[in-house]
């Protein structure tokens, strides 16, 4: 399927609080390339406008009245495969992103995230790619490892050298560029360049999306 | 005589029969009272148990329903400002900083008072999730194993995961123990859970002031609204155990 890159990206939100989508609304209005097309304030009606508007993706929270965003996304993507799906969760939803991510979803964004991360976000998921939110913690990267949640596409390990393996390894660790440089003898650019590789390569924006990636593809081992 | 005698002995009979009803009267009444008071001790501290429940539940809901979005709201709301000015840039992300804090204020003491996960994905899944993040000595290793364990309503879910949680806190507060295992099974209809530490121990019998600083009360209320029966067995050096039998039945 093929997308106009340069039509803005039609949005619909869902979520019960109406003072969050008012707030969310401000946020968009203002960003070009960006079109909030529709609002829902429960699953059931996420699901019937989904159906009428056809947006490019969907922001749904997680707990709503009536059916649930896990709910909702299970039903959206059984009947068009090729909307997605970004879930907004709140603080402490965290345990339920896995099940939003094995209904479908191919993101999550924090609530209280910056705008400069719902932008990217929104661009990530629309190109075809998954999104990580910034802060997920190493527990969520976990459980997400351990789900039957799989974005990803058989690739082979050979893809990547043995140096940007060893690199790999040392983000799942929760290494920082400055300590990977440190441990592996080089600068912290040409970490950050072995990073931005890896990252290309993988499609991942943030680190949360390199360890899923690697967890996911058989690079790194959790025990 | 024989008339005088036998009217002095009817008169002791009938004042020490009269005396031994009044005495009975006060033994049975003292007995009832003792009963009542303690009955109604119990239903106080199981109204103060459900009273202080219902307010975390309340509080947890509406720091989640209520504050939470509205945080986010505010901070979308001042992520949409356009400003040219390097100083108002500076305090957008000041107050975006903030909100930050706030949030994850906010996210810990909503989680103090009720976990979100609990309610959602049942007990054992917040208490794996509660032994896993916990800050607790490097000499104590906490081994949690359960199997066959239903979702439960909320209102028993919530005294099995207190009660857990107390006894953790103990091992960790007063036991001086290296290894806490707690094994949590369904058993026909029954839920069992089971602790055993190899700590210290402590005197059941000799120090009761020591079972109210151990919050036994608190267990034992909480297994009383479970109608659970609990069993404690500690002995100086010999180490705490407990046995908490829940009955369990699936249709209700």
């Amino acid at each position: 399927m093929t997308k106009d890159l340069y039509a803005p990206v039609r949005i619909v939100l869902a979520d019960d609080h109406e003072m969050f989508r008012e707030g969310f609304k401000s946020l968009i209005k203002k960003q070009t390339g960006i079109e909030l097309v529709g609002e829902a304030e429960d699953g059931l009606e996420l699901v019937k406008i989904t159906g009428e508007l056809l947006p490019d993706l969907v922001l749904t929270d997680i707990q709503m009245p009536g059916i649930s965003g896990i709910e909702a996304t299970r039903k959206i993507i059984a009947l068009h495969p090729h909307i997605f799906v970004i879930a907004l969760t709140m603080f402490d939803d965290e345990h339920l992103i896995v099940d939003m991510l094995e209904s479908g979803a191919r993101g999550y964004l924090l609530k209280n995230a910056h705008k400069n991360e719902v932008f990217e976000a929104i661009k990530t998921v629309y190109r075809g790619d998954t999104y990580y939110c910034r802060d997920t913690s190493a527990k969520l990267i976990h459980l997400i490892a351990k789900s039957r949640y799989n974005p990803y596409k058989e690739i082979s390990k050979a893809s990547f050298n043995q140096k940007e393996i060893e690199i790999i390894h040392l983000i799942c660790g929760e290494y920082s560029n400055k300590e990977i440089a440190v441990k592996l003898n080089l600068s912290v650019r040409t970490i950050e360049g072995y990073r931005e590789r890896i990252q290309e390569k993988m499609k991942a924006r943030n680190a949360a999306g390199i360890v899923v990636y690697a967890i996911k593809n058989g690079i790194y081992k959790i025990n | 005589m024989d008339a005088h005698q036998t009217s002095v002995y009817t008169t002791i009979l009938i004042s020490s029969f009269i005396i031994g009803i009044i005495i009975l009267y006060f033994i049975i009444s003292i007995i009832y009272h003792h009963r009542r008071s303690l009955t109604l001790y119990k239903l106080s501290i199981e109204a103060e148990i459900t009273t202080l429940e219902k307010e975390r539940s309340r509080m947890a809901a509406d720091l989640h329903d209520e504050l939470g979005p509205l945080l986010s709201a505010i901070k979308f709301r001042v992520g949409s400002l356009d400003t040219n000015s390097p100083e108002d840039e500076q305090t957008i992300e000041k107050v975006n900083e903030h909100i930050d804090t706030m949030v994850q204020r906010m996210r810990e003491i909503s989680n103090d008072l009720l976990p979100n996960i609990l309610v959602h994905k049942g007990v054992v899944v917040a208490l794996d999730d509660y032994i896993n993040n916990l800050s607790k000595p490097a000499s104590l290793e906490i081994l949690f194993a359960h199997q066959d364990i239903p979702f439960l309503p909320q209102e028993s879910a919530v005294h099995i995961y207190r009660m857990v949680l107390e006894i953790i806190h103990n091992t960790i507060k007063h036991a001086h123990a290296s290894v806490l295992k707690i094994e949590f099974r369904r058993v026909e209809d029954k839920l069992v859970l089971h602790t055993m530490d190899n700590g210290q121990g402590f005197d059941y019998e000799l120090t009761t002031r020591e079972a109210k600083r151990l919050g036994l009360h608190n267990l034992l209320s909480r297994s009383e609204m479970l109608s659970a029966s609990l069993f404690a067995e500690s002995g100086r050096g010999k180490g705490t155990s407990y046995i908490i039998e829940i009955p369990y039945n699936p249709s209700v």
